[in-house]
């Protein structure tokens, strides 16, 4: 019976992060600038993306600054994992996490470390399905070099 | 078998081949749906124009050649479907373009209301041939088949476009050449309608000669065509799938392994995975992969190097 309820509230879990992802009227399809483009419009800044020596096992983080916002990821991640820790990052964005809006000066952060590390979040579970449904819009889950077009 | 009949074994085949695609590997884009409904309408559309089945619906409805209106619906469903189809591949489609949408419903009204003055009332299978010489049953074909040629070039059109911007293979010639026929088949059919209602019976049979084999050469080529793009892609996605079937079997150890030794868990086994998500489960999979692996102080496993790397760069 527990088993069963888990599955449920799994399901429930990933509906919620597809009606979520849904409900912010992305285009179907949209290339990974054009969706931070979007974040940017989202949360009134600009954010510069890019890779930086993270500390320990951190492998990514979102610094708001007043002006513009900073997101860092570590530079030995895979392409795809680079991918999916900037989609997360904007899934905080775009779900007006306040527990994103850090000061300035802070170094821990919440967001894709605090799913790597704090995997009992249920939050970040959440942000974590809502990035992988942003993953879907961005074709990062495509075949490659495979577009999408007529009757394909 | 009618001529009809003939005509709809190619798109029997495309439906086939989707059918069993979307069996096994559950996942289709929309313009590939909609694909897949336009054969449904226009196989049955097409197929459903023979004595038995005639017989049967004149029974059922006691309106003697409801199916020949039924067809023809189903056609008109069926060629809105295809433009469906081809919008859904837009990068920004429009799938309720309220035009669209009135422009096919008018026409199925416009089919029911020209039916229900044609006075017909014996079955049968040749419904032009019997009662072509009303206007009513004129005008009546003039409409469907005028929708059916507006539909079709306009998506030759939207494939040439696509040739242009080299989105699409030369796969698709045959599609286009097709496209060209059914347009060709429209005139002839409108023409024939046109001559019949003026009784004009040498024109009536020439017009005749040419109808059946523009109408199998433009079926047979539009379902060549729509094969060319679909059947590749069928195939690369099905073995795809078969890959990432074994990939699962081969990683999922791994990733427990890397979760015993770094002390985190992620969501992968939490997540309740439907077959047809299997592109999302080997993504997630593989983040995970890295992701204990750093946490543990290793290396990605060899084995999982070629699903947790990604060449095609997405910014």
């Amino acid at each position: 019976m527990t088993a069963f309820r888990d599955r449920l509230g799994a399901i429930r879990r990933q509906s919620d992060a597809r009606r979520r992802v849904e409900r912010l009227g992305l285009p179907r399809r949209l290339s990974l600038p054009e969706l931070v483009e979007r974040a940017e419009s989202a949360l009134g800044k600009p954010i510069a993306v890019r890779t930086a020596d993270l500390p320990g096992d951190l492998s990514a983080r979102l610094i708001q600054r007043a002006d513009h916002a900073l997101l860092e990821t570590r530079p030995d991640l895979s392409e795809r994992s680079r991918v999916a820790c900037v989609l997360h990052e904007l899934a905080h964005v775009f779900m007006d996490d306040r527990g994103c809006d850090h000061q300035a000066y802070t170094g821990l952060l919440t967001g894709r470390t605090a799913f790597t590390r704090s995997l009992d979040t249920p939050h970040e579970h959440e942000v974590e399905l809502v990035a992988d449904q942003l993953a879907l819009r961005i074709g990062l889950l495509d075949p490659d070099g495979q577009q999408p077009g007529i009757f394909r | 078998m009618t001529l009809h009949v003939w005509g709809s074994l190619p798109v029997w085949f495309i439906l086939l081949v989707l059918v069993a695609r979307l069996w096994l590997v559950r996942t289709q884009s929309a313009s590939v749906t909609w694909l897949m409904v336009c054969c449904a309408f226009v196989a049955v559309g097409l197929t459903i124009n023979q004595s038995d089945v005639l017989t049967f619906l004149a029974t059922v409805t006691h309106e003697p050649n409801v199916a020949d209106l039924l067809g023809r619906c189903l056609m008109v469903c069926g060629l809105f479907a295809l433009a469906q189809s081809v919008e859904a591949a837009a990068s920004s489609a429009n799938l309720l373009r309220p035009s669209r949408l009135i422009g096919c419903v008018a026409v199925l009204v416009a089919l029911v209301v020209l039916f229900s003055l044609i006075d017909a009332p014996h079955p049968t299978s040749s419904f032009m041939a019997e009662y072509g010489d009303q206007w009513p049953t004129a005008v009546y074909s003039a409409v469907e088949m005028t929708y059916i040629a507006i539909v079709i070039a306009r998506s030759a059109l939207a494939v040439l476009r696509a040739f242009r911007t080299g989105d699409l293979g030369r796969t698709y010639w045959p599609f286009v050449i097709g496209a060209g026929a059914m347009v060709l088949l429209a005139v002839i059919a409108v023409a024939l309608d046109a001559v019949h209602v003026l009784g004009a019976d040498a024109a009536v049979q020439v017009l005749s000669a040419v109808y059946a084999p523009v109408f199998l050469t433009s079926m047979v080529l539009l379902a060549v065509g729509a094969a060319g793009g679909v059947l590749p892609d069928a195939a690369r996605e099905f073995r795809d799938w078969r890959r990432t079937r074994r990939r699962f079997r081969v990683l999922e150890p791994e990733l427990r392994r890397l979760e015993t030794q770094s002390g985190n868990h992620g969501l992968y086994f939490t997540i309740v995975w439907q077959r047809r998500q299997w592109r999302s489960r080997l993504h997630r999979l593989s983040v995970e992969l890295e992701d204990r692996a750093r946490e543990a102080g290793q290396d990605v496993p060899a084995v999982a190097a070629p699903t947790t790397g990604r060449t095609r760069e997405t910014t």
